[in-house]
């Protein structure tokens, strides 16, 4: 019996281990089969090169690598585009998405092994001079010129220029607003309790009646709710009175003239700001884990504060009005500026690993040209996802709302000729049109167009945005005494080689000055 | 003397009492949040008495449950499957360098040695798994890279083989006219039942609390592992409040799920692998015990 009993026991342990290592072969099968599938694509065009102005080309694959996450119907509008695309250039697009948070180390991962991919998502804020410096781009002006005639034709040279490095393009900017102003945003309902007259208000320090207001009635609601990242001092002097040129220390002031390379540590605004903050935290006006916490949304759409810093463009009270469900008013500290930073703000670059550059080149000049290509990405299947309720106007289609499609709108400001696009019933009709008045209407840095290249001084860098993690935050939050902080702060940036990078962009700007 | 060391045993008591405490109580919080209201939450902080309960983060993650019932799945299977092969493989390698007439012994054994002190670095690493094994986005990726041989845990294994395994026991068996494959199979893998035990929960938790594999090797959503899911949340959050002069904060927050979400996320993870400890405490305490006796 015992016996009898053991080696059935011995049976469905094999049993259960072949039917699992047979089941996880089978899914390795599926998986070398579908790459094989691939490869067949690409092999051809090894053999022949393609010619390029030919009226027949050979099928291609074009792999666009994104930040994000695939949407539910990704397949059902990647199959609709396939149909424009294969008309158009003979080609296909794969659309392959990397998570936020994987970015960084996955991308790194597929340029060293040299996995071929055509286009690739880049910005100014996430990385760009760095990969460029890698040499992970492929230098596109050659392209530009022969493909990419509607890119060219459609962005501002000046901005376009702005996506140089080095003299030499890499990247695509998407069609969007290219400045951004900075300034307060206000819980409306308490705007209009305490009958606030906002039209006084022009600088930060302006703001103190209001807060004092909010704190001696409001007892449940924190005057100025704030983060590190999100302290005055960060997202609107570093984005609207300094142009900060780059990474690592070294700052250009927005006005005057010249281009002498600061240390804004040093600069009496910095220092301003920082008493202004200091002076509201001890006055209880400024949340006290300021330089700790990370996201204060949920606290602001919950009514528990009353101002947050943001940063703005044409449109953005009436999209985050119905995103947070409050009303909101907004008070402008910086006028809209224009620098690298905010005019390469979303990019497409084309890789170094690209089996062929052109028909990449020629699909990206499609999405700066082809209005229903174009839609297709950004908003899904008219009938499917939206329905054109008027003109240009469109809406979710019957029965949807943007939590039940299977293509939420993700992409409208990463890639493209956006006014192309179909505006939603939410948004401001006029939308492109202003963002066009903006964009002109935005000052424009005497630095724009110029990238600081880290390489000669990375070591620097890393050294000071060491110093820069254990001073900024608590500095820019008002959590300790400026008077005492900043000078230490200071020397401790100029041990760690402030002073070389702020001589070393200095350099790299005179150079790019004379190159104009 | 005797209320002394009365007064000593609750000191001891109370010490621990704290300890405990201090363990248990993150761990309660948790559980608590995700039952909160998400509103109370925001309102009154993170509070173990909420003023508020609240079935929604579990509703969500369940409306939603493909993903999460979809990463479960996989963990279970290559955690399993992992922690299996991973055992047999390592017991293995192990045994023959615990067999004092093996003649290679010394050279395997620093052979493994040698791989706990240098690593070929991460790029030419994930180059071999990728462009020579091509074993990324399949579930091989999950269960072969950093976690199916460990030198640690071999090492281990011989030591255990060479104090408890007489060699005396081996000759018997031998003499008895056994093959080595019974010998291992039936004779030593029985008697090690303990070593077993202990790496086997040791490698259970390093296949149900690995990430860094999904993240380097998988980029098809089905074959995301629990914890990974987990763990992307925290990285999306890090870039999106860490990326200077991003305008488009608040669209790419949308992306993220509510605080009471994350944490019901969190309880899902810990799940059945709690069972899988007091199963292996009866041989890991075991283990000790034979290990204190041999000295």
């Amino acid at each position: 019996m015992r016996t009898v009993s053991r080696s059935i026991k011995m049976l469905l342990l094999l049993f259960v281990i072949i039917s699992l290592v047979v089941g996880c072969s089978n899914s390795n099968n599926n998986s070398n089969s579908m790459e094989k599938e691939k490869t067949p694509v690409n092999t051809p065009k090894a053999e022949t090169p393609a010619e390029p102005e030919a009226p027949k080309l050979d099928p291609y694959e074009i792999t666009l690598v994104m930040p994000g996450a695939p949407l539910k119907d990704h397949d059902l509008v990647i199959g609709e585009m396939n149909k424009i695309l294969t008309e158009k250039i003979n080609a296909t697009l794969n659309l392959h998405y990397v998570d936020w948070g994987a970015w960084g180390e996955k991308t790194n991962l597929m340029f060293a092994s040299s996995e071929t991919f055509d286009l690739i998502f880049s910005a100014g804020w996430f990385g760009y001079t760095n990969s460029v410096g890698k040499g992970d781009y492929m230098a596109i002006d050659e392209l530009v010129e022969e493909h990419g005639q509607a890119f060219l034709d459609t962005i501002d040279p000046e901005i376009v220029n702005a996506a140089k490095v080095n003299g030499k393009l890499y990247a695509m900017v998407a069609n969007k607003e290219f400045a951004a102003d900075k300034g307060l945003t206000l819980n409306k309902a308490l705007v209009e309790k305490y009958n606030f007259d906002l039209s006084a208000i022009k600088e930060l320090a302006d703001m103190e009646p209001l807060f004092k207001t909010i704190k001696e009635n409001e007892p449940e609601v924190t005057p100025f709710l704030t983060t590190g990242g999100g302290a005055p001092s960060a997202s609107i002097l570093d984005y609207g009175y300094y142009d900060i040129l780059g990474d690592g220390p070294g700052e250009l002031l927005r006005t005057g003239e010249g281009l002498t390379v600061i240390n804004k540590v040093e600069d009496p605004k910095y220092m301003e700001y920082a008493k202004l903050m200091r002076k509201w935290y001890l006055a209880g006006y400024v949340n006290q884990d300021a330089a700790t916490v990370g996201d204060t949304g949920p606290a602001y759409r919950a009514g528990k504060a009353f101002a947050q810093t943001n940063s703005y463009k044409p449109g953005w009270i009436l999209e985050n009005e119905k995103s947070m469900g409050m009303g909101l008013e907004v008070v402008q500290i910086a006028t809209p500026f224009t620098s690298t930073t905010d005019a390469t703000s979303a990019l497409i670059a084309v890789s170094r690993t690209s089996k062929d550059p052109e028909r990449a080149m020629m699909f990206m000049n499609l999405l700066y040209s082809d209005a229903d290509l174009l839609n297709l990405l950004i908003n899904g299947i008219e009938g499917t996802h939206y329905v054109v309720t008027d003109g240009n106007i469109i809406d979710h289609a019957p029965g949807l709302d943007s939590a039940t499609t299977g293509y939420p709108v993700t992409m409208n400001w990463m890639i493209g000729n956006l006014p192309l696009t179909h505006v939603w019933v939410s948004e401001d009709p006029n939308k492109w049109k202003s963002y066009i008045d903006y964009n002109e209407s935005a000052e424009k840095s005497r630095a724009l167009g110029f990238a600081f290249n880290t390489e000669p001084v990375k070591n620097e860098i890393a050294a000071t945005s060491n110093v820069e993690k254990e001073f900024k935050f608590v500095i820019v939050t008002g959590s300790v005494d400026p008077e005492e902080y900043i000078p230490k702060y200071l020397e401790k940036l100029k041990a760690a080689g402030s002073d070389k990078i702020i001589a070393e962009k200095q350099r790299q700007l005179d150079e790019w000055a004379k190159t104009r | 003397m005797k209320t002394n060391t009365f007064n000593m045993q609750w000191l001891l008591h109370l010490v621990f009492i704290v300890f405990v405490a201090m363990t248990l109580i993150p761990l309660l919080l948790v559980l608590m949040i995700s039952f909160t209201d998400e509103r109370s939450l925001t309102l009154n902080g993170y509070s173990l008495f909420p003023e508020k309960f609240s079935f929604d983060a579990y509703t969500f993650l369940f409306n939603d449950s493909s993903v999460i019932l979809n990463a479960y799945l996989v963990t279970i299977i290559v955690t399993v499957i992992g922690t299996t092969l991973s055992l047999l493989l390592c017991a293995l390698y192990a045994y023959p360098l615990s067999r004092k007439d093996f003649p290679f012994r010394t050279g395997l054994t620093f052979y493994v040695f040698f791989t706990m002190l240098f690593a070929g670095g991460l790029v030419p690493w994930y180059l071999v798994y990728t462009n020579l094994l091509g074993i990324n986005n399949s579930l091989l990726a999950l269960i072969v890279p950093n976690l199916l041989l460990s030198g640690w845990n071999i090492i281990i294994m011989r030591t255990f083989f060479t104090n408890t395994i007489p060699p005396e026991l081996i000759e018997c068996a031998q003499m008895d006219g056994a093959s080595e494959f019974r010998i291992f199979f039936q004779i030593i893998l029985k008697l090690s039942l303990p070593v077993l035990a202990t790496i086997g929960l040791f490698t259970t938790l390093a296949y149900w609390n690995d990430w860094w594999n999904s993240l380097i090797f998988i980029s098809n959503r089905d074959l995301y592992s629990l914890q990974y899911l987990l763990n992307k949340i925290l990285m999306d959050i890090n870039v999106i409040f860490n990326t200077p002069g991003n305008s488009n904060q608040t669209k790419l927050l949308t992306l993220i799920p509510h605080e009471t979400v994350r944490m019901a996320m969190a309880v899902i993870g810990i799940g059945p692998i709690i069972l899988a400890y007091p199963f292996f405490q009866k041989y890991i305490v075991q283990g000790l015990t034979i290990g204190a006796v041999k000295g």
